[in-house]
């Protein structure tokens, strides 16, 4: 397993797609909008909207890509006939992934500390690791869901967009939705991405309660996505 | 003694029997190839044998219950791992087979299939017969009582058929069983003991190449073939 994980780490962290849409992407849009936008809550806001966002673009995104070309590269057919159980593959692949996003969402931590000034206290710090950690599991579950109901990589880029983007824009990573209409209030309230985001807030400002009322929810949708990832799995595509 | 007995096997896809009631054995320190054209149903049979599909009907006993952990195979696709050097592939293989290599180790594996150049390329990079060879090495590195190769030399040009055939036989050398399909007459006539011809569905003819020959007063395995299949076809109409 440690093999695996480790040469899965080095591989996927030499992935440009990894450099651009979860470090360069998530990083310069925090310190750009950070400093653009006149407001003194916005960079703490606009910096854990650009943590979720890199979380979710590479172990949503990039891993749906990733598991479709294994499947059908024949991967997991080879699997089949090796002594390595099916699970401890996909456990030492998705902890590599999860590994390479919490790497992301600290580099994005950083500069949010570095260059914006925000002030991030050890006990928030320590409450980042479960909320960021549970939900990229539950995001690279929901890409092996994803890559399961694909053939092809127009079927996948297809299907993360038409799933990321509303998930994204009718949640307030980028910004408030305190004036926004009723009806995009009450889809902000069951859009798991807003839960993830509150719960990154939540760990900042140690609110408690309601970080723990996100970080139930976030574990919540990892079981449902780690349900919906082995009922769908398929080792090949014949 | 038998690694692996087959017997009475079925499969069907979409109602269509691609493999119809077959018998066959792979015996310990044989060359066994699994002859036949695209669809006779090789793939299938191999798939079944390696535990990959469940047969429809019939049975298969193999010679070990782990028998996953003494098995080497090569798929037709040749599935390498995307975005991972040759080395990396070699060692990711390996950590399957649960096999641990060192960097001397690794060397020798990359001059086996003289691959040391490629050392650094990425798998997916390397030229077809690259990666073929690759493949067949990867298929030894955790010293397999058997290995079943599908197609190994399919695609290939005719140096690189010649190098995967060498391969081949310097495995045979070593006493380990090979299985391997193809539907080149010329490679299977070079290296295997025995032979399996299979068109349709149904294994038409086994033996060794020679007895083949002359019982069926054959000049060469292609019109032996040739000949074999006429007939069933014949006799399906």
């Amino acid at each position: 397993m440690k093999t695996i994980f480790n040469l899965t780490f080095k591989s996927a962290s030499r992935d440009p797609f990894l450099l651009l849409w979860s470090i360069i992407l998530p990083i310069g849009g925090a310190i750009g909008l950070g400093f653009f936008i006149k407001s003194p809550d916005y960079p703490e806001h606009i910096l854990t909207g650009m943590i979720a966002v890199s979380i979710l673009f590479y172990s949503f995104m990039t891993t749906s890509f990733a598991i479709l070309t294994q499947r059908r590269r024949g991967v997991y057919n080879l699997l089949r006939v090796t002594p390595m159980p099916l699970w401890k593959y996909v456990c030492s692949i998705s902890g590599a992934w999860t590994l390479i996003s919490f790497v992301c969402a600290m580099l994005v931590l950083l500069s949010g500390i570095f260059v914006l000034k925000i002030n991030v206290s050890v006990q928030s710090f320590f409450a980042l690791i479960p909320m960021i950690i549970i939900a990229t599991v539950g995001y690279v579950f929901f890409s092996f869901f994803i890559a399961s109901l694909s053939r092809t990589e127009n079927n996948v880029s297809i299907l993360t967009n038409i799933i990321t983007m509303p998930l994204l824009f009718s949640s307030s990573a980028f910004y408030s939705l305190n004036n926004a209409p009723e009806f995009l209030q009450t889809i902000n309230r069951f859009n798991p991405f807003q839960w993830f985001v509150s719960g990154l807030r939540n760990a900042l400002d140690l609110s408690w309660v309601s970080y723990l009322a996100d970080l139930g929810l976030v574990s919540l949708v990892a079981i449902v996505t780690l349900i919906l990832a082995l009922r769908t799995f398929r080792f090949t595509d014949v | 003694m038998n690694l692996i007995e087959a017997k009475e096997i079925r499969k069907q896809f979409h109602n269509r029997e691609v493999v119809k009631g077959i018998n066959l054995e792979i015996r310990q320190g044989e060359i066994l190839a699994l002859i036949g054209t695209n669809g006779a149903g090789k793939s299938t049979t191999l798939a079944m044998l390696l535990g990959i599909l469940p047969p429809d009907a019939g049975t298969i006993t193999r010679w070990s219950e782990d028998y996953k952990a003494h098995i080497g195979v090569q798929l037709q696709s040749t599935p390498f791992f995307e975005g991972y050097s040759t080395e990396e592939n070699l060692r990711i293989f390996a950590a399957l087979y649960n096999v641990r290599m060192d960097k001397e180790q690794i060397q020798a594996k990359l001059e086996e299939c003289n691959l040391q150049e490629a050392r650094k390329t990425l798998a997916s990079r390397l030229s077809g017969g690259q990666q073929k060879r690759l493949a067949i090495a990867v298929t030894t590195l955790h010293n397999p009582d058997l290995i079943i190769l599908d197609e190994p030399a399919a695609g290939l040009d005719p140096r690189a058929r010649h190098e995967v055939r060498a391969m081949i036989e310097r495995l045979a050398e070593n006493n380990v069983t090979v299985l391997f399909s193809s539907h080149d007459m010329e490679e299977v006539s070079r290296i295997a003991g025995r032979i399996i011809l299979m068109h349709e569905g149904l294994i038409v003819a086994q033996g060794e190449p020679e007895h083949l020959l002359q019982e069926y007063h054959a000049e060469n395995l292609e019109s032996l073939y040739l000949e074999l299949t006429d007939s069933v076809e014949a006799g399906g109409k």
